[in-house]
């Protein structure tokens, strides 16, 4: 039997759902400049070594913990939670970047759900970081589905801005993401499973690239 | 071993910073502080060879009110190796109230081959106080050919301005996974420098951009709650003590104080 909540998740993590995703390079675009990401194979090394350990130390179980906040509508521990993150977020582009996309996303998924508590928490004054609005839009799916559809984002979204950066083609594009999901999903069961108390993952280069991007004399992307 | 540091920085009418309350418990000990440009200047020792596992070290250290203080350590850290499997834990708290400054500046943190450290810090500033936080993590003992060989470092920070938390970091670094991935990508033996910059309301934009080298790949930017984040991967540490030198002048200038000499050659 088709799940019910089905068509909505295919529908808000389609590509081409108005997110303002596609502006942003999270950091890829000053590490293309600077040499460190010069091809796809760079690329694939850069993912599956440094996001996909970021996702599963920080943000993934920082997302089941807000996801089960949301899903409980504790929308008082949900914005602790959305507080915490601008702390998390050293790099201010970064910061910033998340915001733009969650409060984006969130005022989309408004107009689709009518629920007043998501108006309420949008109007609340919260950053609406994109992980946090993506606990709250995915909060009536599995936490399975709402994990793998925000990896599938945060993959996706470095993969896809590479393709205006480097000599990458569509078709490697979606051969990288693939890799990359199939390398990270035997790995989720256990992040939902056995959410760990002390999360974080060191990447310096990452906030340091968002730093200078900042001040990047040209670019293509926000961030 | 134990040990403690608990100091408290208060001002005497005259402007003059003293230690209004000291204890200390080995493996820390206090040289004898002096005055500089206006701020007293405290080394840190810890006359041991080092950081061993099963050390507990806590450090305390508060300016009050018109105090102005600088904590720094006359030589580098070192983490031994851990035999018992255990870690050494260090934990650090730096306080500044309303009219205060404080700042921290040791030499360099050299975790050897098999180390175990755990570090947490917090930095609490109130609003109209000051305070200068540096880190410099190396990758180890480079000339005995031990480079990024520590068994495990854990590194917590909590920065708080105001009340509100301003800035967070957990680092679990280790050879065993891909952790370390992003200091040795720029450069393989790569030193790295954190710092923090708090009750300031601008940073000089080109003398910071003006650090950034072959060497040096240098980033700074706001905190959510106010103050500055900067962080710079050096290429070694000569890079990285000429880059820590410059940035402190760069820093005291925005801060629109005198650098206090630390009173060693650097």
């Amino acid at each position: 039997m088709l799940p019910e909540w089905l068509p909505w998740l295919l529908q808000v993590n389609d590509s081409q759902f108005p997110s303002g995703a596609y502006a942003h390079s999270m950091g890829l675009e000053e590490l293309v400049q600077r040499g460190v990401v010069k091809k796809p194979d760079d690329l694939e090394v850069f993912l599956h070594r440094q996001i996909l350990p970021g996702l599963l130390a920080f943000e993934l179980p920082f997302l089941v913990r807000a996801h089960a906040l949301a899903a409980a509508d504790d929308h008082e521990g949900l914005r602790m939670m959305d507080d915490e993150l601008d702390a998390w977020k050293l790099a201010a582009e970064l910061r910033q970047a998340s915001r733009q996309l969650g409060s984006r996303r969130l005022a989309l998924v408004q107009k689709l759900d009518t629920d007043p508590s998501l108006a309420a928490f949008a109007q609340s004054g919260a950053p609406c970081h994109h992980l946090i609005a993506c606990a709250l839009e995915l909060r009536r799916l599995p936490v399975a589905a709402a994990v793998c559809a925000f990896s599938l984002q945060s993959i996706s979204g470095y993969a896809i801005s590479a393709m205006k950066l480097l000599r990458l083609g569509q078709e490697r594009c979606q051969l990288i993401i693939r890799g990359a999901m199939v390398a990270l999903a035997p790995q989720l069961e256990g992040v939902i499973s056995a959410t760990p108390e002390r999360i974080g993952w060191f990447n310096p280069l990452l906030e340091i690239a968002s730093m200078r991007h900042a001040r990047a004399n040209e670019r293509l992307f926000i961030s | 071993m134990n040990g403690h540091l608990y100091l408290i920085g208060s001002c005497y009418d005259s402007g003059q910073t003293y230690l209004r309350q000291r204890s200390f418990r080995a493996p820390l000990h206090l040289s004898k502080p002096h005055e500089d440009a206006g701020a007293l200047v405290v080394n840190i020792v810890n006359p041991t060879a080092g950081i061993f596992d099963g050390d507990t070290i806590e450090l305390t250290a508060e300016a009050e009110t018109g105090a102005s203080l600088v904590l720094t350590t006359p030589s580098a850290s070192r983490v031994y190796r851990s035999r018992s499997g255990g870690p050494a834990k260090v934990r650090q708290t730096f306080r500044v109230q309303e009219g205060g400054f404080l700042e921290f500046y040791p030499e360099p943190f050299i975790p050897q081959a098999g180390a175990r450290y755990q570090q947490h810090t917090e930095l609490h500033v109130a609003a109209g106080g000051q305070l200068l936080y540096f880190d410099w993590l190396t990758p180890g003992r480079v000339a005995s050919g031990e480079v990024f060989q520590y068994a495990e470092l854990n590194w917590d920070l909590d920065v708080w301005c105001a009340g509100r938390l301003a800035a967070r970091e957990r680092y679990r670094l280790s050879p065993d996974d891909s952790s370390l991935e992003s200091l040795r990508n720029v450069h393989p033996q790569g030193h790295y420098l954190g710092c923090f910059i708090l009750g300031v309301n601008e940073l000089p934009l080109e003398a910071l951009e003006a650090l950034n080298s072959p060497q040096v790949y240098l980033g700074h930017g706001p905190l959510s709650q106010g103050g500055f984040a900067i962080k710079a991967l050096c290429q070694d540490s000569l890079s990285a003590r000429r880059t820590l030198q410059q940035l402190r002048v760069i820093l005291y200038q925005a801060l629109e104080k005198q650098v206090p000499s630390l009173g060693r050659y650097m």
